[in-house]
């Protein structure tokens, strides 16, 4: 398993197991944390969660609520690489 | 020579008699009891009309007493509160008198959400110090007069009470013992948590003439999840507590989901999260002991048990402690 595809099962598991995302949902690249349901504490709630379960640490305010799940998958593979 | 501990020996509590529902707030505001539970866990709170910063603190403060008997002696009083009924004098004084305690000094301290900690680390020194035998500490906070009534954002969160709890000198291992208690504060982040109406400067720091209470939502969450993990971690690890083991943890009660990511950060069950804010909001420095006094009357926490206390507030100010259950609960109810 690649390190790009956990990461991302990894994210999908914090957002169906912690935030109730159904799994049909996540399937979806373009879809946006907002359309996923992630209000603005959810945010802060996901950092806090990428911290603890994937050792990745984004700083509050980068992860927005527009930012598709491609995008966020993104954010944190550029942030994991740079860690 | 046998060791000295601050020990709790009595609580009380007390709320202002008007009750605020989410539905009623949504009569008036652009919110819903949905989106306020979802994003707090309040489902209601009580609001001060007549009631003073002063006069919740002095009900409080006397079903603490009332459940001692007339044999104790207290020798000083510590109120915290962000919310004093005026710029001069402090609460305290009048606090005390009200409540029969004669010329003990008695003083306000302010630090906000952790106003409670910060008044019981106090009382704790006191009596480590052998300066006080006794001392009376009560948190009352009337917060919701700091609010922009048109701000559906603080509105929904916060509520009025105060909390008392007495602490002596006693034996570490009885019931009621604070075995650690920790304080931190960072100036840094002053600008998290304000309201610029402060008596002494009727024009805001920042010239807007805006006296209402903000809070940058986000950025207090994280601070908060993370300064309350850590303290909370550091006075458990003082005392040879594992997280795992403690009984209950009483936080702040800013916001279920803050105190959930705290726990779970902690490795705690969530099912010890003790959360009285569903019923009164956030009483910012009197959540603490109102959330305490609750559940030991309703035996939730049972005595000797051992407690996690955080909180997290305006400043910044944070702390934490460890503390075994009282024995004693109010009189009345």
């Amino acid at each position: 398993m690649s390190n790009t595809t956990t990461l991302r099962d990894g994210f999908i598991s914090i957002l169906t197991d912690k935030f109730g995302v159904p799994s049909s949902e996540t399937t979806n690249g373009v879809v946006t944390l907002d359309e996923l349901g992630l209000d603005s504490l959810a945010l802060v709630e996901m950092l806090l969660d990428l911290q603890k379960k994937l050792g990745v640490s984004i700083e509050q305010g980068v992860i927005l609520p527009e930012l598709t799940l491609d995008e966020t998958v993104a954010l944190i593979e550029e942030r994991k690489g740079e860690s | 020579m046998t060791t000295r501990a601050a020990v709790i020996i009595a609580t009380g509590s007390a709320v202002p008699a008007h009750i605020e529902t989410n539905d009623m707030l949504a009569l008036r505001l652009d919110t819903s009891d949905e989106w306020i539970r979802r994003r707090t866990g309040i489902g209601q709170r009580h609001v001060a009309t007549t009631e003073t910063t002063a006069d919740l603190a002095v009900a409080a403060g006397k079903q603490a007493l009332e459940a001692l008997g007339s044999d104790y002696e207290i020798d000083q009083l510590i109120l915290a509160t962000t919310t004093p009924d005026r710029a001069c004098p402090a609460v305290a004084p009048e606090v005390a008198y009200r409540l029969g305690l004669g010329t003990i000094p008695a003083y306000d301290i302010a630090a906000v959400c952790s106003g409670f900690l910060f008044a019981l680390r106090t009382a704790r020194d006191a009596i480590l110090a052998g300066t006080s035998q006794r001392s009376l500490v009560i948190a009352s906070e009337t917060f919701t007069r700091l609010l922009d009534p048109t701000d559906r954002a603080t509105v929904a969160i916060f509520g009025d009470g105060a909390g008392a709890v007495v602490v002596e000198a006693g034996d570490p291992e009885a019931p009621g013992a604070v075995q650690d208690i920790r304080l931190r504060s960072d100036g840094a982040l002053a600008d998290l948590i304000t309201a610029n109406g402060n008596p002494s400067r009727l024009d805001g720091v920042d010239g807007t003439h805006d006296p209402y209470f903000h809070m940058q939502g986000q950025a207090v969450f994280l601070h908060a999840v993370l300064n309350m993990e850590e303290i909370t971690r550091q006075a458990l690890d003082a005392v040879g507590w594992d997280p795992d083991s403690i009984a209950h943890f009483v936080g702040h009660q800013a916001n279920a989901r803050i105190l959930h990511a705290v726990a779970d950060r902690l490795d705690v069950d969530a099912d010890k999260v003790y959360l009285h804010l569903e019923h009164v909001g956030n009483t910012a420095g009197a959540s603490i002991p109102l959330a305490l006094d609750d559940a030991l009357r309703h035996g939730h926490i049972l005595p000797g048990e051992r407690i996690a206390m955080a909180s997290f507030g305006g400043g910044a100010t944070w702390g934490a402690a460890a503390i075994n259950a009282p024995a004693l609960t109010s009189s009345t109810s």
